[in-house]
């Protein structure tokens, strides 16, 4: 494993679309009060911001996975109009 | 008479006479078809299959050597009809004699169908197939495995698709071949690999283009099948067309019916989760803009309430009160100018008129500004400057000092523009 970099230890996208949706069915349902309804708002915002960021943000990447003398598994950029 | 010494045959020793037959049996049977049903089959750890071969009226032994038994992809089971090709010879040691057999077919269906059929059975009555068993394919997936072929169409299709739809997927590839000998092996050794060496990856894809039974052979193997239910990161599978089904198919948590379509199973549509995120963004502002007018009009509704009206009106009592009082005074000041004016006529001198109104011009300026004062000072108006009027509740009794309070009694605390509610710390 290649160490742990910032975007590894950001939790998934999927993760994060979920709790927006959360946020947003349990603003929706009314039933905080005032203060942590805007919480909640502020959370959402932010939640939703940083997703479209993420969304575009992210770049496609290929990789060759191949072994290497020692049977390592390596990955390499695929060098192909494939990609 | 005597009788001639008769020709004697030559005194064999078993070995001899057993090798005399077996010479016999090969030279007769080096390569024979026959066809019979095998019953009581058993396979020993040297990988030599024995076997019977009979049909109703007789039986052979019969052996599969491990080098044979390599070829042969089903399973030799009791009970099978077979047409097996071979030779005869003999087992010197018992003195038997049998049929060892190079190669051998099933009569009813094709080899590879028939080996299909039984792991089949066999894997799903090991439970390998079953719903429970399937694990969920995250919606979402940001890293992709593809084991396939890098020759095939199959990664072409894969990574246009997975491009198409969402430009910004971390893919990785684990070439393999995906037909002959060694497919097989391959694919099982690329999924161990990718689950040990990348555990982070969300979903493999595991598959090639179409093409013969034969050629999807691998996708049929036991290794493949173990390999794919071991794995501990999901598994989509995508062999060849729509129709092939095939044991991966079986045993991954997903069939897509071609490479193509496996990548559009995992791949989220950009351009929806784009308008995924924007319409929970507006909804947010919408609930909000919700809660906050019913928050409004809740705190409309008590300002109107009694209890908050209460000081208001006393305020507006006696404002009244003063207007009232200010309106007779005027009159009765008045009067009395005009009396004191009218007794002071004969005196002459207008001064002291001119003095007695002003005098009186002062003292309605000063109750004008009592009046002003008076509009001050009410509890309104004294919240609007900061202070709170807190109420015991449930009587919404004013309270004047702390001594009139216990803990946990509730409080109602009214500020320049709303109220809340409050309990007293213990």
């Amino acid at each position: 494993m290649n160490g742990k970099s910032a975007k590894e230890t950001k939790e998934p996208f999927e993760k994060s679309l979920e709790r927006l949706e959360d946020v947003v069915h349990q603003l929706e349902a009314g039933e905080k009060g005032l203060e942590e309804s805007l919480t909640l708002f502020e959370s959402g915002v932010a939640l939703s911001r940083q997703l479209s960021t993420r969304l575009e943000e992210v770049k496609h990447r290929v990789e060759v996975l191949t072994k290497d003398a020692q049977g390592k598994l390596k990955a390499a950029p695929l060098e192909d109009d494939a990609a | 008479m005597t009788v001639a010494p008769a020709a004697k045959p030559p005194v064999l020793t078993v070995t001899q006479l057993n090798a005399r037959i077996q010479g016999v049996l090969e030279e007769t049977f080096p390569d024979a078809w026959v066809e019979g049903e095998i019953s009581d089959p058993r396979t020993f750890p040297s990988g030599h299959t024995y076997f019977t071969l009979k049909d109703a009226e007789s039986q052979i032994s019969a052996v599969l050597f491990k080098g044979a038994a390599s070829a042969v992809r089903f399973t030799l089971e009791h009970g099978l009809h077979v047409v097996a090709r071979g030779r005869v010879t003999t087992y010197m040691k018992r003195g038997q004699y049998q049929f060892i057999v190079s190669r051998v077919e099933p009569k009813t269906a094709g080899a590879l169908q028939l080996a299909f059929e039984q792991l089949k059975k066999r894997l799903e009555s090991e439970g390998l197939f079953a719903a429970e068993r399937k694990r969920p394919i995250p919606s979402f997936p940001e890293r992709v495995g593809v084991v396939t072929s890098l020759q095939g169409a199959a990664v072409r299709d894969i990574l246009t698709v997975l491009k198409r739809r969402f430009e910004g997927l971390h893919v990785r590839i684990l070439p393999v071949p995906v037909q002959g000998a060694e497919a097989a092996p391959a694919i099982a050794q690329a999924l161990a690999d990718l689950n040990r060496s990348f555990p982070d990856t969300d979903v493999v894809l595991v598959g090639r283009g179409g093409g013969s039974l034969e050629d999807l052979w691998a996708f049929n193997e036991e290794a493949v099948a173990r390999a794919i239910a071991a794995s501990k990161i999901p598994v989509i599978s995508c062999v060849g067309h729509e129709t092939d089904f095939t044991i991966a198919d079986f045993v991954a948590d997903l069939r897509a019916p071609t490479p193509s379509a496996a990548a559009e199973l995992v791949a989220p549509d950009k351009e929806a989760v784009r308008a995924e995120i924007s319409s929970a963004a507006s909804r947010l502002v919408s609930a909000m803009r919700g809660t906050l007018g019913a928050a409004r009009e809740r705190l409309a509704g008590l300002a109107r309430s009694p209890a908050l009206l209460k000081p208001a009106r006393i305020v507006e009592q006696r404002a009244q009160r003063v207007d009232e009082l200010a309106s007779r005074l005027a009159p009765a000041l008045r009067g009395r100018l005009a009396r004191t004016e009218e007794r002071l006529k004969p005196l002459g001198p207008d001064r002291l008129a001119r003095g007695m109104r002003a005098f009186l011009e002062l003292r309605a300026a000063r109750l004008a500004r009592a009046a002003q004062t008076l509009d001050a000072l009410s509890p309104l108006k004294v919240l609007g400057r900061g202070y709170a009027i807190a109420f015991k509740l449930p009587e919404s009794r004013v309270l004047l000092s702390s001594k009139d309070v216990r803990p946990r009694d509730r409080v109602k605390v009214r500020l320049g523009e709303g109220e809340f509610q409050a309990e007293v710390i213990p």
